[in-house]
């Protein structure tokens, strides 16, 4: 079993964040686990993080409809830099719609390793412990 | 007594050739010589006869002589400066000769003097040798006019020069050598004639006769010139002349041919105007033209027009057609003409005989025009009836509208028969007052340019369709054709089309509404549902008394979510589904009045100011709870998003565009990112900031509610400086 240092959970739902953080936490796959409502703040920390991996997440679930920053204008950023990062981070979008149109341009994001449905599941929680 | 005598009678000596030898004082005073003796020739004071008397009287020494040897009585009179005549009596004395004078005056004047001064024409005499001896009185006052040195004693004609320029020294040398009489007419000085007020100089006229006076022997011993005025004469005889050279100059130069023909039908004259019109070659030998037996003129009648106005002496008018490329005699014109011919007849002033002059005009051209008019007429009613069978109205018109013609189909379309003369804006006065007839109509005359429209006349339910065309002739063409039936159709046809559109536009707005109504369940209600599953198993795999009942709160702030969700969506639902919501007149001032008092604590507490500008568009006809609520939101929202930089303001402004009524809500807040949330502003439950209360369902109903109506909203912005909501209700 493979164990994440770090997974950032970025996603405005307050509830969803509880759910993610138990559910990790009790399938034991990762240590610590971070929430986030404004994607903004996450791309902060990656950039003041960029150099220290030990700083970096593993694992982040991001989910689309946001507040203020929405999940693409987070992907569109992240794009522009991730390369930089000191870690490679693995990404992937988590989110309530299943339109196929969002699923067809999240594909078109290289470094999303994943599109998963809501809701927050043991099954993807074990897909994500073997990415 | 003799001495006493011989100084009485006026005596002269002379020696026997002629020379003077002594003068008795008598002889000298009359003869203007000195008295005594003389000396012989050779001296200073020799006289000689012919000196003395001989020139005077013209008849010399050895005459004198002669006439003594031929035992005929040789005396000579003379005519000396005191009107005094004198006869000088040659009488031999030994080897000289006495010559003595007597005073013959009163004799002269008994033998002429009455005759001469009671004759009618002026009467002179000379001498044979043009020495003047004596005139009549009329003959002193023809002479007094022109040249009074002429009646001067010893005057000699012959050595006037002027005499000799006007021709009578010639009149006299005729007459001494013929021994004839000759006469001449002369123009001798000038005399003023008073003609119509005017006075004028003209030559004086005289025929001037000179004939010979001879004695027995018929030698000639007078010449007597006789002077007749002949000025009246000559000048009347000039007017003549002048008068029958101007006629003659008239008759040449007529604008017509003129062809004079002698009783005998010969032609006798021809004007320049006939001989141009003939080409006629007047250097050719033609044999005389008669027109009574000449062929050409017997094949067209000619000879009988010309007895018929000799017969009856009337004047004949007559038009003949007449091919002259039958007869090359005497004209070169080779072809077919037409002459307008008018004859009449005269009688000669001369011979008293009756001729018959003809004037001739050429009228081939206007027979020509008159054809071409002709056919030209033909053409046109040939083109009327072409016009009649079309199935269009058809008129032609002068630029005032007086008609000329309408086709049969334009007098169905007028209701009437149409008489040419006719003005087309008096007949049909709705072309003029009630269509742009007679605006296009002037546009096409002022341009010369065909000016195409269609216009619908209310009275006769009727669409017609108009072609104006200003023609090159100055007249106006006009085609009409009813395009009613057409024009229903098309008309039916844009009926149709516009609301196809409309259902199709209903459709798509119903089909974009199901689409986002899918799009806000997946989203906004799939997350919560999510949620509750996760929850649920979440809450079966759980054993823990405490986590089951974490859940289980959890779940329950779930459930609560979803139902406000739920809530939200079913206002959205009705507010599109009640397209009918009733609507009635809304004061804008009187609602923000409403709004303002149910907001009166936020606006209190934020101190925003709130002004507005209803003056354009004072009123609305929309549901009230919708513009409540419109208002509601605008407001709450610039109150929520104000910047605490400086005093918020908002300003409402209304005004009619476009048979809208528009609706500005402007704020001075923190603005919005157009480019990244432009797309989320008015969206369901989409909020691009941070604010807590912020549910992002305000403008999402807001907006349903202007849509449901008809209407439409968007937003201007800039951050940091305020945002501006442009709102169209769509007025019913």
């Amino acid at each position: 079993m493979q164990l994440h240092n770090m997974i950032f959970i970025v996603d405005d739902d307050p509830i969803h964040q509880q759910i993610a953080n138990i559910m990790i936490k009790r399938q034991g796959i990762g240590e610590n686990v971070r929430a986030f409502s404004d994607a903004q703040d996450v791309l902060d920390y990656l950039r003041q993080y960029s150099f220290e991996a030990e700083q970096l997440p593993d694992l982040i679930l991001l989910d689309l409809n946001m507040p203020v920053m929405d999940g693409w204008d987070f992907l569109n950023d992240y794009a522009g830099f991730y390369k930089d990062l000191a870690k490679q981070i693995g990404i992937f979008v988590l989110t309530s719609s299943i339109d196929d149109k969002d699923r067809r341009k999240v594909d078109t994001y290289s470094f999303v390793k994943g599109y998963l449905t809501k809701p927050l599941s043991s099954e993807i929680i074990t897909k994500l412990q073997t990415s | 007594m003799g001495n006493a005598l011989a100084n009485v009678i006026p005596a002269l000596l002379l020696d026997l050739h002629g020379n003077l030898l002594y003068a008795n004082q008598p002889a000298s005073a009359w003869l203007q010589i000195p008295e005594g003796e003389f000396h012989p020739p050779g001296n200073t004071n020799c006289l000689h006869f012919n000196e003395v008397i001989g020139r005077s009287s013209g008849l010399y020494w050895p005459m004198l002589c002669h006439l003594l040897k031929m035992g005929r009585p040789a005396c000579v009179e003379k005519y000396d400066h005191h009107h005094r005549w004198t006869q000088w009596q040659l009488t031999p004395a030994a080897d000289q000769f006495l010559l003595y004078g007597t005073d013959i005056t009163g004799r002269k004047t008994v033998e002429t003097g009455s005759v001469l001064h009671a004759f009618p024409l002026g009467l002179q005499h000379f001498s044979p040798e043009g020495i003047h001896r004596n005139a009549n009185e009329l003959q002193y006052d023809i002479w007094e006019a022109i040249d009074p040195g002429l009646t001067i004693p010893g005057y000699n004609l012959f050595e006037e020069p002027a005499f000799q320029e006007t021709g009578l020294s010639d009149l006299f040398t005729t007459t001494l050598h013929t021994g004839e009489p000759a006469s001449r007419e002369v123009a001798l000085g000038y005399r003023e004639h008073a003609v119509n007020h005017v006075t004028r100089i003209l030559p004086a006229y005289y025929e001037v006769t000179v004939f010979p006076v001879k004695d027995h022997i018929g030698t000639i011993t007078e010449l007597v010139m006789m002077m007749c005025d002949i000025t009246e004469k000559q000048l009347s005889r000039m007017q003549l002349k002048k008068s029958a050279r101007l006629l003659d100059l008239v008759i040449e130069n007529l604008p017509i041919g003129y062809i004079q023909f002698d009783h005998f039908g010969f032609i006798r004259r021809i004007n320049q105007t006939q001989r141009a019109f003939f080409q006629y070659d007047s250097n050719r030998e033609d044999t005389p033209f008669n027109v009574v037996n000449d062929p050409f003129a017997r094949l067209y009648g000619l000879d009988e027009l010309f007895l018929h106005v000799m017969v009856h002496n009337k004047m004949l008018r007559v038009e003949k057609q007449l091919d002259f490329s039958k007869d090359s005699r005497w004209t070169a014109q080779n072809r077919e003409v037409w002459l307008d011919l008018t004859l009449f007849p005269l009688r000669d002033p001369v011979d008293q005989e009756q001729i018959v002059v003809v004037l001739v005009n050429d009228i081939t051209d206007k027979k020509l025009e008159r054809q071409i008019r002709h056919l030209l007429q033909r053409n046109t009613e040939q083109l009327h009836l072409f016009f009649d069978a079309v199935d269009m109205g058809y008129a032609t018109m002068e630029r005032d509208g007086t008609l000329s013609f309408v086709n049969t189909k334009g007098e169905e379309m007028a209701g009437r028969r149409v008489l040419p003369g006719e003005n087309i804006f008096s007949m049909l006065p709705e072309l003029e007052n009630a269509s742009p007839f007679k605006t296009r109509f002037s546009a096409a005359l002022a341009d010369d340019i065909s000016q195409s429209f269609s216009s619908y006349f209310p009275r006769r339910y009727k669409w017609y369709e108009f072609l104006i065309t200003p023609m090159s002739d100055g007249t106006v063409s006009v085609f009409i054709r009813d395009i009613t039936d057409s024009r229903n159709m098309q008309k039916d046809l844009f009926r149709a089309n516009k609301q196809l559109n409309r259902l199709n536009r209903s459709l798509v707005n119903q089909n974009q509404q199901l689409e986002d109504f899918a799009h806000i369940t997946s989203h906004n209600l799939r997350a919560p549902i999510a949620n509750l599953k996760a929850l649920m198993q979440m809450h079966s795999d759980s054993a823990l008394l405490h986590e089951r009942e974490q859940y289980l709160s959890l779940v329950r702030e779930v459930i609560f979510k979803i139902d406000e969700t739920l809530n939200d969506l079913v206002d959205v639902v009705q507010i599109r589904k009640d397209v009918d919501v009733e609507r009635e007149e809304l004061i804008f001032a009187e609602r923000l009045q409403y709004v303002k008092d149910v907001l009166y604590v936020d606006i209190e507490n934020s101190g925003i100011l709130l002004t507005t500008n209803f003056e354009h568009a004072p009123s609305l006809e929309f549901p009230r709870p919708y513009l409540d609520s419109i208002l509601q939101n605008l407001i709450t929202n610039a109150i929520r998003y104000r910047t605490l930089e400086h005093k918020p303001r908002l300003h409402l402004k209304s005004w009619r565009e476009n048979g809208y009524t528009m609706l500005t809500v402007e704020d001075n807040g923190l603005g919005i990112d157009m480019e990244r949330f432009g797309h989320k502003l008015f969206g369901f439950r989409k909020t691009f900031h941070k604010n807590k209360d912020a549910k992002g369902i305000g403008l999402f109903i807001t907006k349903t509610q202007i849509e449901a109506m008809g209407g439409s909203i968007r937003a201007e912005s800039t951050p940091g400086q305020g945002t501006k909501f442009i709102i169209t209700f769509k007025t019913e």
